[in-house]
């Protein structure tokens, strides 16, 4: 397929989706004039009929009148607090409700189709001893990061960087429980780091940039959300919540869950931490964490040259952690591949994810290893097994509950290791549906 | 109305600038928004709020540039954060009145098709669509920014805020995913033309 015949298909889907009659103009008066009202007292936006040099008459004016306010307000001390408002590090929505506009438009959810799951063998299993860690840190400044690898963190970092025209602050190393995604400079003069929740279910965006204030792109919160904190010396605001529609609702109402931004200034460099959630019931932060996440900031971290015991990419790096032969499967559901592991040295744990590429937190199986000596360790776990129906894994006894084809939980002894083996599908959203005897080829698979 | 004309009336506020650069480049914006976000009503409102922005933007730009990849790299960009967006929405498990699980979650959604018929067979658009849904949000907007907008690599590495070597193995991999997914129906296409597609032609 040539480019010319690509370009002639994707204008042929161009056209099909929106036909050349389309009249662009209508609908953006609407949206202007919809506008209107809420840019005539926003100079700022710089839309507005007016000639040029009323407009900066405007500005002006305006500027000068919010100068007296602000400067009247603060010698009052009764006045005190609503002249805080103007300090806020973020924009102050008027309601903890409103309306949805006309012009917002829901997309309606599309389900995963039901499918019954496949097994397949795994190919190259055999845990590799040659893998190296990942090297999660900036390297030192007389190397040149892309000359390490163009495609790495801190390549992507340096360019960033020169994109933006500033030196970033970055975390010593990825974040406990994250991972690094990816770094963009989509707004300017700011930097955004992403970063995934290991095992998915939530984001961690580090956002900051120069200027006085910061950018409007992430939108307004209630005054009451907004609590006082410190972060080093300077002063933050920290605020959990968001606005979300509930159910069915017609409105937007503000949730005190689920979403945490903690916002600092150091000089004119604005920071911002935001953790937000993909699904409400698998969430957490705290304040103390995000405050002590910022605290850790550097200007430029020492590479990190040892595996992440919290998120082991490989077989190899687990077998190199686990103070005992692991095991994994030979055979797995088509499409699932190892994702990673953590292996807690406390509680000689070892916990084996695998997943079909991204679908973390949807769809994964979970292989938790366990020297029979040390399961009294983990909090809560007293060495019994789950209560189900008995089965043969390769000789050992074992016990299998299951509650519906998309839950399955197998739990069983070989010699002096302890296996829990769960598999997790979604119905909603991955669709795959699993039998008793796949769970047990996948057990009995185990080497 | 000279294009670098509407750019200036905007510039000075007057809305005649923008109606002019609307009715210029509208279909174009939100059919590249609609092949990245691969969503009809995202792709409208990604497209209404380029020419929104375009507003006050407009006062950043430079008039010795082309306006075109300038005015596209807001298009794409935006595509690229609603998608981000999306994929981040708070999901809200409630109970409906059956008590199942309702989770509302925004997606993105396949766009109604066509029914033109040309040489290019419906199926051959489809497989397209659908593998340009099984490329990442980076990967579909480097094709729509190289194939669809036509943009040079020069000019997409300003667009996509990345360096022209990421560019390069962006669009490399892309291609190569596009190749393999649609290996069969390539194999079709190669087939003489009939006589009838010849007049159709």
């Amino acid at each position: 397929m040539n480019d010319k015949r690509l370009k002639l298909i994707l204008d042929q889907l161009g056209e099909q989706a929106f036909p050349a009659d389309t009249d662009p103009w209508t609908p953006m008066q609407e949206l202007l004039a919809s506008e209107s009202t809420r840019i005539k007292i926003n100079p700022a936006t710089g839309f507005t009929t007016l000639g040029r040099k009323n407009t900066l008459r405007l500005v002006a004016g305006i500027g000068l009148a919010l100068l007296i306010l602000i400067t009247t307000l603060a010698i009052i001390p009764e006045r005190q607090a609503l002249a805080d408002a103007f300090k806020h590090l973020f924009r102050i929505a008027p309601s903890e409700q409103y309306s949805i506009p006309p012009s917002y438009k829901f997309s309606t959810p599309t389900f995963a189709p039901s499918f019954a799951a496949t097994l397949a063998p795994v190919s190259g299993m055999a845990a590799s001893q040659t893998d190296l860690p990942t090297t999660t840190g900036m390297s030192q400044s007389s190397v040149n990061p892309c000359g390490i690898d163009p495609y790495g963190y801190a390549c992507r970092v340096a360019w960033a960087e020169q994109r933006a025209g500033f030196e970033a602050k970055e975390f010593p190393a990825d974040p406990k429980g994250f991972v690094f995604k990816d770094i963009t400079t989509v707004n300017p003069d700011s930097i955004t780091m992403e970063y995934d929740v290991i095992g998915g279910g939530g984001y961690l965006f580090f956002n900051q940039g120069i200027g006085n204030e910061f950018p409007t792109f992430t939108g307004e919160v209630p005054e009451s959300a907004i609590q006082e904190v410190q972060v080093v010396k300077n002063r933050g605001e920290y605020v959990v919540g968001d606005y979300v529609v509930v159910g069915h609702d017609k409105v937007f109402t503000w949730l005190p869950c689920c979403r945490f931004r903690l916002r600092w200034m150091e000089g004119n460099h604005w920071f911002e931490l935001d953790k937000e959630a993909s699904q409400l019931t698998v969430d957490y932060m705290t304040e103390d964490v995000m405050i002590q996440m910022a605290t850790e900031l550097v200007d430029r971290p020492n590479p990190v040259q040892e595996p992440r015991a919290d998120y082991l990419t490989s077989l190899g790096e687990a077998s190199q952690l686990a103070e005992f032969d692991i095991l994994s499967p030979a055979v797995l559901p088509e499409g699932f591949q190892f994702d990673y592991g953590k292996y807690d040295k406390n509680l000689s744990q070892l916990q084996l994810v695998y997943s079909p590429a991204g679908t973390q937190g949807i769809a994964d199986i979970t292989i938790i290893e366990t020297p029979i000596n040390k399961v009294n360790l983990a909090p809560g776990d007293n060495g019994e097994s789950i209560k189900g129906e008995e089965v043969d894994i390769n000789g050992y006894n074992g016990t299998y509950f299951s509650d519906s084809p998309y839950n399955h939980v197998l739990t069983w002894q070989v010699g002096y290791l302890k296996i829990t083996l769960s598999v997790y599908s979604s119905e909603l959203w991955y669709g795959a549906t699993f039998t008793k005897d796949q769970i047990l080829e996948i057990a009995r698979s185990m080497k | 109305m000279q294009e670098h004309q509407s750019i200036a009336r905007l510039k000075q506020g007057d809305i005649g600038g923008l109606e002019e650069l609307v009715r210029k480049y509208y279909l174009q914006a939100v059919r590249a928004a609609h092949l990245v976000v691969q969503d009809h009503d995202l792709a409208e409102d990604i497209a209404q709020a380029s020419f929104i922005d375009l507003r006050t933007k407009i006062r950043h730009f430079d008039e010795s540039k082309d306006f075109h990849p300038w005015f596209f790299r807001s298009v794409v960009n935006n595509a690229i954060s609603v998608c981000r967006r999306q994929k981040r929405e708070i999901t809200l498990v409630v109970e409906d009145e059956s008590g199942n699980e309702l989770a509302t979650l925004e997606r993105l959604s396949e766009a109604g098709s066509g029914l033109e018929e040309t040489y290019i067979t419906e199926e051959t658009r489809q497989a397209i669509w659908q593998t340009l849904k099984q490329l990442t949000v980076s990967q579909r907007a480097a094709i729509v920014l190289r194939y669809y907008l036509e943009l040079s690599e020069n000019e997409i590495t300003k667009e996509l805020d990345r360096p022209k070597s990421t560019i390069k193995w962006t669009l490399f991999a892309a291609r190569g995913k596009l190749r393999q997914l649609l290996g069969s129906i390539q194999a079709e296409e190669t087939q003489p033309i009939s006589t009838e597609q010849k007049e159709e032609k």
